[in-house]
């Protein structure tokens, strides 16, 4: 098997475990990581990698083909535009960008260098993710009237504490850290959204970043959907409480999405399906048949650094490229401005 | 005690209802019953109460302390007023007027008649939902963070078939029919909404009447809310088939609303508290105590009129009255408004 080249830029904690877990990914050869702090030096050489103190000289030495880019998200358009300038395709962690402005720079100089872009969005990759977009979009489900998500948690007190205490601050919170997955999930489960409205508090925690929203949004496609976040509240009702996608989390296996169509519902991450068997039997006063689905689970992220080489390679083109990641970003933060409004706001 | 003696108004779907629940309940006196079809004469006989056709009759003949109104809700001022001026005291079905102007003159005049206005949101009865109430006033989840709410229930193609045509126009959906129980239910457990916004659809039955409705809500306390809304989809999700109440839905055991709080969370009505027992090991990596809440069912339906017998007899206050059932359906109309502008509503 051809292997791809790759450097990993950032050895925060996204870098370390996507180290860890692309020297397991066949396609890739990670050759060079990048930090500007010397400490991670020991990690990345224990793990047969080089590291540089500075990614312009790991990009200048090594041959690469492609980087990882998993620096803090200021820095994703800078640090990617002089990749993309050295001709190296890139997969940005998420958000792609701090805004959209800066995604749209970045976007551009991608394109005018013939570089990929895959965003960070390692949920696509789940394949009970990959599942439910085929139950809703494959019509299983007849129309889609409408869905509702709940990602209630409850984060330790040391999640906000020490060097971490940036979170207490604006965008620091659940709605550009954790929502952004929900955002884009649903975006790739029903389409697109064109209109949102949330309810934002910070009456529980009382930091300057919120911790509670009630959401409300409109898809192009007619349906309609609420999204109730907070990570306050000891619950298990999220994505990381039902699905086991994230191994240092405690999971059970409730649900945290259902999806309603005018033939039938699906409660997701049970992946239950819900419907009339018999059509002249079809009601409220009638039971509902519950259907299951046989799933495979597989590891998203090394799904997901696989696509990465076949997109290097040009055998694929990117799950999540440039300008959707921008459109997650772009709903994401109208989400924050509805919430700092009191207003709809409608998506272009 | 002297046996309070009712009269019921009205024996359509809702009113046969409790002319059931009153024939069964042996400390009071079903004294009558009327509706305009003489069809349920026979009804009226089988639960062994008087049958008018004319309840303007009813009331000027029969000698009773209060009446049960299960009219058409254009109805219900015309037919409560002309109760309250006999000095009936009114168990009044919700809606408790068809809008808020004859909600107003309603209340007025129970006021100037010294008559009592009940409202029949019987799901304030439910044994169930008072103690989520309890539950949640009496801190047991500690400060209460949001509620989500879902209602995915099918209206088979029968429910809009004639006479039920009206029940495709606007108005008759369910936003008015189906969802003022859940708003009076989160206002009767967490206290008055302040804020509320709705994006309201009909694309997928294509009728004039809203079909799906996604709200988004914010409580007097700073709690906030979402409710998801649908009589178009399969699931069996929602009050009516959760809870077994009412057995002409099919019971579905399934949790429909969430109640989250900074200590714990309750699922209803599966009734299970959900929380981290050790302080220093709460947090989403850790894993979370389930605790069962137990509770003794009874019909709310017999508890209503119980609670309404009381009232009559000065014992016991009203669950719901006119003024508290009038910012129920201030705030469901409002959910309907802001479906239509687009915009927020504040209260």
């Amino acid at each position: 098997m051809e292997k791809v080249r790759i450097g990993l830029i950032g050895l925060g904690l996204m870098g370390t475990p996507h180290a860890r877990i692309l020297k397991k990914v066949p396609e890739c050869d990670l050759v060079a990581a990048a930090d500007v702090d010397e400490k991670h030096k020991d990690f990345t050489e224990g793990l047969g990698i080089k590291f540089y103190r500075n990614y312009e000289e790991m990009i200048a030495r090594e041959s690469l083909q492609g980087v990882i880019l998993a620096v803090p998200n200021h820095l994703h358009t800078p640090i990617g535009i002089v990749c993309a300038k050295k001709g190296l395709h890139l997969f940005v962690e998420k958000p792609i960008a701090q805004n959209v402005a800066e995604a749209d720079r970045l976007i551009a100089a991608a394109s005018e260098n013939r570089v990929q872009i895959l965003v960070g969005h390692q949920r696509r990759f789940s394949s009970l993710v990959e599942k439910a977009r085929e139950i809703v979009m494959g019509g299983e489900l007849g129309r889609l009237v409408g869905l509702n998500i709940t990602w209630a948690l409850l984060k330790p007190g040391p999640y906000y504490e020490g060097p971490l205490s940036w979170r207490k601050e604006k965008g620091g919170g659940p709605i550009l850290i954790n929502l952004i997955h929900e955002i884009d999930n649903l975006r790739y489960i029903c389409g697109e959204i064109e209109e949102v409205y949330a309810l934002v508090s910070n009456k529980i925690r009382n930091f300057p970043v919120e911790d509670t929203a009630a959401i409300t949004l409109r898809f192009s496609n007619g349906a309609v959907g609420t999204v109730f976040l907070s990570d306050c509240t000891p619950s298990l009702t999220s994505w990381e409480g039902t699905t086991g996608e994230n191994p240092l989390l405690f999971h059970d296996f409730g649900n945290c999405y259902n999806f309603f169509g005018t033939e039938g519902s699906l409660l997701f991450p049970q992946m239950k399906r819900r419907y009339y068997a018999d059509p002249a039997k079809s009601g409220w006063n009638y039971p509902v048949t519950e259907q299951g689905y046989k799933i495979t689970r597989e590891d998203p992220y090394i799904k997901e650094f696989s696509h990465f080489a076949r997109v290097i390679l040009g055998t694929e083109t990117p799950r999540i490229a440039g300008e959707d990641g921008k459109k997650t970003l772009a709903v994401t933060l109208a989400i924050k401005e509805s919430g700092e409004t009191g207003l709809p706001v409608r998506l272009s | 005690m002297k046996k309070v003696r009712l009269g019921l108004i009205g024996m359509g779907m809702i009113g046969k209802l409790h002319a059931e629940t009153m024939s069964r309940m042996k400390d009071i006196e079903f004294v009558a019953a009327s509706d305009t079809a003489a069809k349920h004469q026979q009804t009226a006989e089988e639960l062994g109460t008087k049958f008018y056709q004319s309840y303007e009759e009813m009331i000027a003949k029969e000698k009773m302390d209060g009446v049960v109104i299960a009219v058409p809700n254009e109805l219900h001022l015309p037919v409560g007023a002309a109760c309250a001026q006999k000095g009936l005291h009114i168990l009044m079905e919700k809606p408790i007027a068809a809008d808020l102007e004859s909600a107003d003159r309603l209340i007025e005049v129970a006021r100037l008649n010294k008559v009592h206005l009940m409202v029949g949101h019987h799901r304030r009865h439910n044994p169930l939902i008072e103690e989520l109430r309890n539950i949640v006033r009496g801190g047991q989840i500690g400060k209460l963070v949001g509620v989500t709410v879902l209602w995915s229930l099918y209206k088979p193609k029968d429910y809009f078939k004639a006479p039920f045509t009206w029940r495709a126009e606007p108005g008759g959906g369910p936003i008015r029919i189906n969802l003022i129980h859940e708003i009076d239910n989160i206002r009767y457990i967490c206290g008055d909404i302040t804020r509320l916004y709705a994006e309201v659809s009909n694309e997928a039955r294509q009728f004039p009447v809203e079909d799906t409705v996604s709200i988004s809500l914010r409580i007097a306390g700073g709690a906030v809310a979402n409710i998801f809304l649908t009589d178009t989809a399969p699931g069996n999700i929602g009050y009516e088939a959760n809870t077994g109440e009412n057995l002409f839905f099919y019971h579905s055991p399934v949790d429909c609303y969430h109640y989250y709080g900074t200590e714990g969370v309750v699922s209803f009505p599966g009734m299970k508290k959900f929380f981290y027992r050790d302080a220093a090991k709460a947090g989403w990596q850790f894993p979370l105590c389930e605790e069962g809440i137990k509770i003794d069912k009874e019909d709310p339906y017999t508890r209503q009129i119980r609670n309404f017998c009381g009232v009559i007899q000065g014992t016991e206050t009203p669950k719901i009255d006119g003024v508290d059932a009038r910012k129920t359906l201030a705030v469901t109309l409002a959910i309907q408004k802001s479906g239509e502008t687009g915009q927020p509503v504040l209260f």
